[in-house]
């Protein structure tokens, strides 16, 4: 446990209570207030990824606790962009992601202002890690939404404008460009950083194995449409699993040491 | 329609493969995986994957027509080949068909003011061969990040059970050394630690000329007796004073000097004339004559050499094709033709 008594902290922890608090609200019935204590947990979370940028002197986009700050963060706009363009709900679980992902910052990982090294100090740092980041969170809401149609009866689209399984399908169809715009970045910085753009690294092996499972959800889906939806919404968590894994256990297990663990 | 499902299956295949292999080739280390997927049971699956893409576009014509999937499917294509071309065995291809000499990596040790051709291993013994120009170092050096004006120096303890504790080098400040284990407290710091015989008693000072930075602790043990200690930031392990406690200390005065970015200064030379210069640095390499120069690694002692590593540029640019195709593709299937439809929907 890192427990935080700074200013930092104090906003984290801020952000977790708001967020839980509107999920609660929500739940209860109360869904406008709910609404602008989301609202209030981003504007929040919002001060706090600007202070530790200001704090750090760089994007914070470099160690775990940097990367889950910003994901927290990142959940509400893309919570409000898919429900008015995408027309996928999910919001009311976004209010949780948004807990879950400001926790680890909150509790386990330490926020101890690190230089960055002189592989970092790279003009595709930024747009590498933050396209990332982004197709993360949204795979997150597509795995919820996955989840939602394992779980559901036919028809059933509770909160939602259009069933579970093509909104899952649409999350996916969102932020796989993200995902494989993330790998091809990192590609590149890595032959410009190491001179070579593909290094058998254990992190790179995770990620493209994550973008392929994607890639075996969108073949599967063509092949057979919505005849197996269950193995389709399998698929996408199986994504989601891949992520988890290359995001935390390739960066804090020490079986995968490579070029990516100064992500720790 | 029998054929198009076998294709598709066997796409799902290869799919499913590739993604079990990466998570397995994830176990063993980027070295272990290079050589493995360099294998020939996997180079049969790298043609069979590029032969899978192709028998795709003849088998679906959708694979054609449509422009986000046609970019996606001869990006990945363009990548597989651009790969392969760069691949040592593409090298070798290379040579015995085209005639193209051409070193696919190494390293190159090069010391100040000294001009090199050759390229060698990784342990920088044995030559793989001799460039067409060669490569002048004018000058290497590091560049620090300026110390940090908040440190204050620190005493790093390791406990026998091997337990991490730090504690602010400043007289009066104390640690636990756990439940029922004592505890350890900072007596005096010094900027340079002096010790001598005055009849007969052994004396300690500081200085003022010199610099040996100490720090002067006091261990109390359960039983309450007390000992003293010294502890030595340049002398790391001897400790003046009572031992044997399994405290491993170290002292750190002086915050650690961070690495902002190293740099080579060279000049290439062919036939002998000066072609070109420049400054290699982390992520800006020097690109030359079919070559990249990258700085690998330096003079840790002496600063007074550096090392880059070497790799051609053979099927890079189709690999960077292969990627932007690959990028407009998934961007255009599924972003931009949804947004173009719900204009073109719009304005009708």
């Amino acid at each position: 446990m890192a427990i935080k008594y700074t200013f930092l902290g104090l906003l984290i922890y801020l952000v977790i209570a708001t967020y839980l608090f509107a999920f609660l609200i929500t739940l209860l019935g109360k869904r406008k207030t709910g609404q602008w204590l989301y609202l209030a947990g981003f504007i929040i979370a919002a001060i706090s990824f600007g202070y530790r940028w200001y704090d750090v002197r760089h994007i914070p986009f470099q160690n775990l606790f940097e990367v889950f700050l910003s994901m927290g963060m990142m959940i509400y706009p893309l919570s409000i962009f898919c429900l008015r363009f995408l027309r996928v709900g999910g919001d009311v679980a976004d209010m949780l992601i948004g807990a879950i992902l400001f926790f680890p910052a909150g509790f386990i990982f330490h926020a101890e202002p690190q230089k960055l090294p002189p592989a970092l100090q790279c003009w595709l740092f930024t747009p590498h890690v933050a396209v990332y980041l982004i197709s993360y969170v949204i795979m997150a809401k597509a795995t919820v939404q996955a989840f939602c149609q394992l779980k559901a009866k036919a028809g059933n689209t509770k909160g939602n404008l259009i069933d579970y399984e093509q909104s899952t399908y649409r999350m996916i169809c969102f932020g796989f460009p993200l995902l494989t715009l993330g790998l091809l970045l990192g590609s590149w910085w890595g032959k410009l950083a190491w001179g070579d753009y593909w290094g058998w690294d254990p992190k790179e092996l995770w990620s493209l194995a994550s973008w392929l499972v994607y890639v075996g959800y969108f073949h599967f889906r063509y092949m057979f449409g919505k005849k197996h939806v269950r193995i389709n919404s399998s698929l996408a968590i199986l994504g989601m699993i891949a992520i988890v894994i290359t995001l935390l256990w390739v960066n804090l297990s020490r079986i995968f040491s490579g070029l990516h663990s100064y992500a720790n | 329609m029998k054929l198009n499902r076998s294709i598709m299956w066997m796409a799902l295949l290869a799919i499913g493969l590739l993604a079990s292999l990466s998570v397995f080739g994830a176990f063993f280390g980027a070295q272990k995986s290079k050589l493995f997927f360099n294998s020939i049971p996997l180079l049969v699956y790298w043609y069979g994957l590029a032969l899978l893409l192709v028998i795709g576009f003849v088998a679906f014509p959708r694979l054609v027509h449509k422009p986000g999937l046609l970019m996606i499917h001869s990006g990945c294509l363009l990548v597989l080949a651009g790969s392969m071309w760069g691949s040592q065995a593409g090298h070798k291809l290379g040579e015995r068909l085209l005639g193209i000499q051409k070193i696919p990596d190494g390293y190159m040790l090069i010391s100040e003011g000294d001009t090199e051709n050759r390229v060698t291993q990784k342990d920088l013994r044995q030559q793989l061969g001799e460039l067409p120009f060669s490569i002048k170092l004018n000058d290497f050096r590091l560049e620090f990040y300026e110390a940090d004006k908040d440190w204050v120096p620190r005493l790093y303890i390791q406990t026998k059970e091997g337990q991490y504790l730090q504690l602010i080098a400043k007289s009066g400040e104390e640690v636990s050394l756990g439940q029922g284990k004592g505890k350890l407290k900072v007596l005096r710091t010094f900027g340079n630690f002096r010790i001598s015989l005055e009849n007969g008693k052994t004396v300690v000072t500081d200085e003022q000329n010199g610099e040996n930075p100490a720090v002067e602790v006091e261990i109390e043990v359960p039983d309450g007796n007390s000992y003293t200690r010294y502890v030595f930031e340049r002398f790391e392990g001897f400790n003046h004073g009572e031992d044997g406690d399994g405290l491993q200390l170290s002292y750190v005065s002086q915050r650690p000097r961070v690495v902002r970015d190293y740099f080579s200064d060279v000049v290439i030379i062919e036939d002998g004339k000066e072609k070109t210069s420049k400054t290699i640095e982390v992520n800006h390499p020097l690109h030359y004559g079919g070559y990249h120069f990258y700085q690998h690694s330096y003079d840790s002692k002496a600063g007074e050499y550096t090392i880059l590593s070497v790799t051609s540029d053979s099927g890079l640019y189709a690999v960077y094709a292969g990627y932007w195709l690959l990028c407009l593709g998934v961007f255009w299937q599924f972003w931009f033709r949804h947004i173009v439809g719900y204009i073109k929907r719009k304005k009708s």
